[in-house]
């Protein structure tokens, strides 16, 4: 037993002490950020409807119903209520602080502080409009904290051209990629496995239903009642995707193909559903993960060929 | 082997730990029910590290099946009787879909189902002025199976919820 012990400890050290390039955390930091500012330009004239005072859902409803123990507006208005600030102004200072956050991270300057106040203001965002939240701000909340404790900050980033700040150790660097990774893997896994216990995934009705619902909407999908058969192929498909996620995606031999399955299965759930924010985040989730190195490895292999 | 091990600082060893634990956390957090189940200091340690880590989440997205889409409308009242209808949707589909978010997770629970009723109507009477009367109606989606559809069965909706609410009339001083 110590043996195999040592023996993992010595392939995960130096896995972990292998050179790797921070170009693909510096990528994630851009998609995320990017991805923040798109988000919240969608939402801004809806601003206070979502998350103020007298919006869809009222402070004193959501601060007593939640039993969250992250912080609202509602509570950092109580602050700052003495002080004469109105609920209004409170919610808009959240937005913008939010906002220059994200700008800070998208640019990489003062990378961490910025990485910490996204993830903090949209913590507090998220809180105060939780009724209203789907998947994505989920995934969201989640990047942002990996971008807080993960060197994103080097790779095309100004702290590194202005600010002079000295590379990440390979080290940190593959524990990132690695906890991200297996993070990931986790999502598919989890929501892959849920599916799969239910029978609406297994007789094609989960596919039937989600597209027949107003609320998805975006091309009339009748006819699909009279090729079942479709519908329980695709119900399948999003079964083996999702699930195989944690297996296929790890060896090299099959990793471009599932990436290429999961890149088509999220853009079909936007084009058909209209779930085009979740469509992104995920999207760029597995492309931080495996999808960046992937791709210039694939991609300097064939350079390497063409050039003989 | 063991030249590389020495290799590895304690900070390192520290971060290694740390990164574990985060995974583990993710992965409780994913497939069972803690911290739910510890004892309230526990829980609430427990329950804020893993809120503000994001490790408290399972990703049960459209399952285990798709559960039928709630919609909620509004029939207003003036003092004339008149009535017109209202509901809450945008010409902005990201917001639409915040919308339908909140409606399945308020019209859904029997307890949350009154309190935000009133507090919709609530805030159309007080909003829109001269409006006496709100009736929020909460009705759900109902899609018939793939054989059934074939078979000639429609798509309807069927009313979850109603109330009505009033204007309370202020007494004269």
């Amino acid at each position: 037993m110590t043996h195999y012990f040592q023996l993992f400890d010595h392939w995960l050290i130096s896995y972990l002490n292998r050179s790797r390039s921070s170009d693909a955390l510096g990528f994630f930091r851009i998609a995320i950020a990017l991805f923040g500012l798109f988000q919240l330009l969608l939402v801004s004239d809806y601003i206070l409807p979502l998350y103020g005072n007298q919006g869809l859902m009222q402070w004193v409803i959501t601060d007593t119903i939640k039993s969250s123990y992250l912080p609202s507006i509602g509570q950092i208005y109580e602050l700052l209520n003495p002080l004469g600030v109105s609920t209004d102004e409170c919610v808009y200072a959240i937005t913008i602080l939010y906002c220059i956050s994200l700008i800070g991270l998208l640019l990489g300057f003062y990378t961490r502080s910025m990485a910490c106040g996204a993830w903090l203001f949209h913590m507090i965002m998220m809180n105060s409009g939780f009724f209203s939240l789907y998947g994505v701000e989920t995934m969201t909340h989640i990047c942002l904290f990996h971008v807080i404790w993960m060197p994103v900050g080097y790779s095309y980033a100004l702290d590194s051209r202005i600010r002079k700040i000295v590379p990440p150790s390979n080290f940190m660097v593959n524990v990132s990629m690695l906890v991200l990774q297996i993070h990931v893997c986790i999502i598919y896994l989890n929501t892959g496995i849920a599916k799969a216990l239910g029978e609406q995934w297994w007789n094609g009705e989960a596919i039937w239903r989600a597209l027949m619902q107003p609320q998805f909407t975006q091309f009339d999908f009748s006819w699909m009642a009279q090729v079942s058969w479709l519908a329980v192929l695709l119900g399948w498909s999003t079964l083996a995707i999702e699930i195989g996620y944690a297996f296929f995606i790890w060896p090299h031999k099959t990793r471009l193909f599932w990436i290429i399955c999961t890149v088509l299965l999220h853009l079909a759930i936007g084009i058909c559903l209209g779930l085009w924010l979740f469509a992104i985040i995920m999207i760029i989730m597995t492309m931080s993960a495996f999808g960046y190195e992937t791709l210039f490895r694939y991609m300097n292999y064939n350079r390497k060929i063409v050039g003989g | 082997m063991s030249k590389v091990a020495v290799k590895t600082t304690k900070r390192q060893r520290l971060i290694l730990i740390a990164a574990f634990l985060y995974l583990f956390f993710a992965v409780l957090g994913a497939w069972t029910k803690f911290p739910y189940e510890l004892p309230e200091g526990y829980k609430k340690i427990f329950y804020a590290f893993m809120d503000y880590t994001g490790t408290n989440n399972d990703f049960g997205y459209f399952a285990p099946g798709v559960a039928s889409q709630l919609k909620t409308s509004f029939i207003l009242r003036d003092s004339t009787h008149n009535q017109t209808t209202f509901s809450f949707e945008t010409d902005n589909d990201e917001v639409n879909l915040r919308i339908n978010s909140l409606i399945m997770s308020a019209m859904k629970k029997t307890p949350l189902q009154n309190i935000f009723a009133r507090s919709w109507a609530a805030f159309l009477l007080g909003s829109l002025p001269g409006t006496e009367r709100v009736t929020v109606i909460t009705q759900a989606h109902i899609v018939p199976t793939l054989k059934e559809y074939q078979l000639g069965k429609k798509i309807h909706w069927i009313t979850v919820h109603q109330g009505t609410f009033e204007k309370i009339p202020q007494p004269i001083q």
